[in-house]
């Protein structure tokens, strides 16, 4: 890639002359250059968009996801980056991205992390090895912390630091409470499972949620992609990338009231095995401290960011969801690649008693 | 051809290559040259020679086609489909001189840019180009290093004749 020095010595001596002399005589870089540099792409923006694009090219979009990124929305509530960029200005600093085994937060816009297989393999057998977690009653209970964006009445968007707890009731009522969430440390961790005053409860009514989805859940890798993929409604079952965001949604959607049965996590990941857009950001330390491994998806319909599911390799138990951006948007003031919502679980498990009880 | 390698060659000419386009074809038009340069490449990275420093050639031989393939574009433009394209020498020095103007950085060395023939233009632009040894810069022009030695020594005596043909005149005190 550098100059590799000529046959010819004369040759050699004769370019060096000629550039010393026309320096010498004023044609630096002109000012005109140095700002044009600055509106060039970086390395990793330009290696960001041809990828993109040659995701574009080399594979074929019969519909888009609208039905089921729709599902998806309102089941995940926050989780809805994907329309953000209407939105307009100011943006809080986001949290700092974590650093991935092979994907430095640096390089998290292009790194292409590694084929996931040995890991999805090492998750499923984790999870299956994990003996389940004796249940302290039938109330399903997930305590989180979260930052998100929020839209504001005028349009303006902030990112916004929530701890959410969920009791799923056997009778598909779900309560979930809400309270500021903690700072976090300069390393963007900090999080913790400490209670606090809580800001606001909310209640859905009996049959709200299907309680038993999770438990109903079969064994079978590919039955189990097939329930999923019916119940976000998936309008492309064909392996792609449609399919495998649908999957991707679904399986946030999945942990985000209910415990996921172990034997349910192991199918989840030998089933992520024979999708095709899914790759291994190896280990990870995550918000809450605990080692974890990255698997990462872009969606094709936003390219803008990367997604990324945090699993920890103890249980095979999904830990955390992370959207990055990775491409700049207008209107959103937030300089890639920014962290723009992220989840972090710190309680799962099955309780007796739900705060309203 | 990794990520990491070409995220490297990237950032090792991005810049070199923006200044090469714009003097041959403007500021805004270079941005575009840089990108549909780079674009050709990755496309064709797993193509590229084993021997990393021929790198350097291939990406500035694909940006001096985009940069011809601009100037063309120009032409027939001009042209409108009315008349039959006649490249001439005559034709590029006007968009050259008018472009010079604009991205080469003092007066003086705007002047000399200016009178250079469009031939030399080329040869010096190329030369300019940082990382490009005289045998890729030759290659790149289709001619030996042995020529290209020649035309360079040849150019470098033309720029020292006019460096003193645009000397400023020294202001004179007379008394009145």
């Amino acid at each position: 890639m550098t100059n590799r020095p000529s046959n010819d010595t004369a040759a050699d001596d004769e370019i060096a002359e000629f550039r010393r002399q026309a320096a010498e005589l004023g044609f630096a870089t002109s000012e005109t250059d140095l700002e044009a540099y600055d509106d060039l792409e970086s390395s990793e923006e330009f290696i960001t968009r041809m990828k993109w694009e040659d995701r574009r090219r080399t594979r074929r979009w019969r519909r888009r996801l609208a039905t089921g990124m729709a599902t998806a929305a309102a089941v995940a509530g926050a989780w809805v980056v994907a329309d953000l960029p209407t939105v307009s200005p100011a943006v809080a600093d986001t949290p700092p991205v974590l650093d991935y085994e092979f994907a430095a937060a640096v390089r998290i816009a292009f790194a292409p992390g590694e084929d996931p297989d040995d890991l999805l393999d090492l998750l499923a057998e984790s999870a299956a090895t994990t003996p389940e977690p004796e249940a302290g009653g039938d109330i399903q209970h997930k305590q989180s912390e979260n930052w998100f964006f929020d839209i504001d009445d005028d349009g303006s968007a902030r990112i916004v630091p929530r701890a959410i707890e969920t009791w799923l009731r056997p009778d598909g009522s779900l309560v979930t409470s809400e309270r500021p969430g903690e700072p976090l440390t300069a390393d963007g961790r900090g999080i913790d499972d400490r209670p606090g005053p809580v800001e606001s409860t909310d209640i859905l009514p009996t049959g709200s949620i299907d309680p038993d989805f999770a438990n109903n859940l079969p064994d079978d890798p590919e039955q189990l992609v097939d329930v999923l993929l019916d119940n976000i409604a998936c309008t492309d079952r064909s392996p792609g990338p449609t399919r495998s965001i649908c999957l991707y949604r679904e399986i946030i959607a999945l942990y985000q009231h209910h415990v996921v049965p172990q034997r349910v996590a192991a199918a989840l990941w030998t089933a992520l095995k024979d999708e095709t857009d899914f790759t291994a950001l190896g280990s990870v330390e995550d918000r809450a401290g605990r080692p974890a491994v990255g698997i990462s998806i872009t969606d094709p319909d936003s390219p803008q960011y990367r997604l990324v599911l945090i699993v920890s390799p103890e249980n095979g138990q999904l830990t955390g969801v992370e959207e990055i951006l990775i491409r700049p948007i207008d209107g959103i003031d937030a300089a890639p690649p920014a962290v723009v919502a992220f989840t972090t679980y710190v309680r799962s498990e099955r309780t007796d008693r739900a705060p309203s009880d | 051809m990794t990520d990491e390698d070409f995220a490297h060659l990237y950032e090792a000419l991005r810049n070199s290559v923006y200044t090469y386009a714009a003097r041959r074809v403007g500021p805004e038009a270079a941005k575009d040259v840089v990108s549909d340069t780079f674009e050709v490449a990755w496309q064709k990275r797993q193509g590229f020679p084993v021997d990393r420093s021929e790198w350097t050639r291939w990406v500035v031989g694909i940006a001096k086609n985009k940069v011809l393939q601009e100037l063309q574009r120009r032409q027939r433009k001009h042209h409108d489909n009315r008349f039959v394209i006649d490249w001439t020498d005559e034709e590029r020095d006007r968009t050259e001189t008018d472009i010079a103007a604009t991205v080469v950085a003092n007066d003086s060395a705007r002047r000399i840019y200016e009178a250079l023939s469009p031939a030399e233009k080329r040869l010096f632009d190329l030369a300019f180009v940082r990382d490009l040894s005289p045998d890729q810069a030759a290659s790149i022009l289709g001619i030996s290093t042995t020529a290209f030695t020649t035309r360079l020594s040849r150019l470098r005596r033309k720029l020292i004749a006019l460096e003193a043909e645009h000397q400023p005149v020294p202001a004179r005190t007379g008394r009145r």
